[in-house]
């Protein structure tokens, strides 16, 4: 971008004081060997890529593959949540709601935005939006038809509204065609919407 | 996903919750990105805890807004960052003047 003065290679003046300090401080922890450059790069990669719905993904995906972990995760998900190594709520519970031909779920925070963080990463901005949070309890239909989700009329919806003890996860339906698929290209498949609720996971097209 | 990204992922509603943008960070400029991963190396590499970075960064917030401050989010990160590593010894503020000296002439290698 033009406007960013730090981008410029012609015009170094224009280096705000605190990029230069920024600057000074990384050489510093260099020279010294308390960090390595490259160091930060990974960790600023993980932080803008890869802190999101990835956790909650494998969750998913292990319930597909084995029905006894299923039942612990639709029984007790904190716990079952916990065995694949992901946690650190703060007392919070999770209670993982499953979808099924006649049940979709979806997920919201009418009050203000809870949401299961160690699971699915940082909430979407439409997830914290005043709209969203009351509409989706009012006419919850509609705005998953503006997401995109015509559910047909029998399928029953659920709204789960999250607070600050109870964290919701919804577990999708495992779409058709992926019989053959191992777990970690079935967790490829599964988005962060699709475990709000305000999607289906789409059968992978065949090439 | 380390448990320092836990923390910050979950620290949404505080005053030393990150700029977002569609849930993801937003940094506005290069050298943002270069602090903030700086805070969670060192924190990572046992320096201090997270939480007392985030003391720092609370307290430097607070008092930025009493003074009428107007200092950006990472400018304040990068001050709660420079005073923590002071105070535990990493690094001198003489030292971090004279990289700062030394950085200006170079400028134009960017």
């Amino acid at each position: 971008m033009s406007d960013d003065p730090t981008n410029s290679h012609h015009h170094p003046r224009a280096l705000s004081p605190a990029a230069l300090r920024a600057k000074a401080i990384e050489a510093l922890l260099v020279e010294k060997g308390l960090l390595a450059s490259d160091a930060i790069d990974s960790i600023v990669e993980i932080y803008e890529k890869d802190v999101g719905p990835l956790n909650g993904a494998k969750v998913v995906a292990r319930a597909w593959c084995d029905p006894p972990y299923k039942r612990r995760l639709l029984k007790d998900a904190t716990a079952a949540i916990a065995e694949l190594g992901f946690g650190g709520m703060q007392g919070e519970h999770m209670m993982v709601v499953e979808n099924t031909p006649k049940v979709h779920n979806v997920v919201c925070c009418t009050l203000c935005s809870c949401y299961p963080w160690p699971v699915l990463g940082l909430p979407p901005v439409w997830y914290k939006s005043i709209a969203y949070r009351a509409r989706i309890v009012r006419e919850p239909r509609v705005v998953l038809r503006e997401f995109g989700l015509d559910l047909p009329k029998f399928v029953e919806i659920r709204v789960w509204d999250s607070s600050a003890e109870m964290r919701y996860l919804v577990l999708p339906e495992r779409p058709p065609g992926t019989a053959e698929m191992s777990e970690t290209e079935l967790a490829s498949l599964i988005t962060r919407d699709s475990m709000i609720g305000v999607a289906r996971i789409e059968a992978p097209s065949r090439r | 996903m380390s448990r320092i990204a836990n923390r910050i992922a979950a620290d949404i509603n505080s005053p030393a919750a990150i700029p977002r943008r569609n849930g993801e960070p937003v940094f506005r400029e290069p050298w943002e990105s270069r602090v903030f991963g700086m805070a969670i190396a060192l924190c990572e590499r046992g320096l201090y805890d997270w939480d007392e970075f985030r003391e720092r960064l609370i307290g430097e917030i607070s008092s930025a807004d009493a003074r009428g401050d107007v200092s950006t989010y990472y400018e304040r990160f990068l001050a709660a960052l420079e005073h923590l590593m002071l105070d535990k010894g990493i690094c001198l503020r003489e030292e971090i003047d004279r990289y700062a000296t030394a950085q200006l002439p170079e400028e134009d290698l960017l």
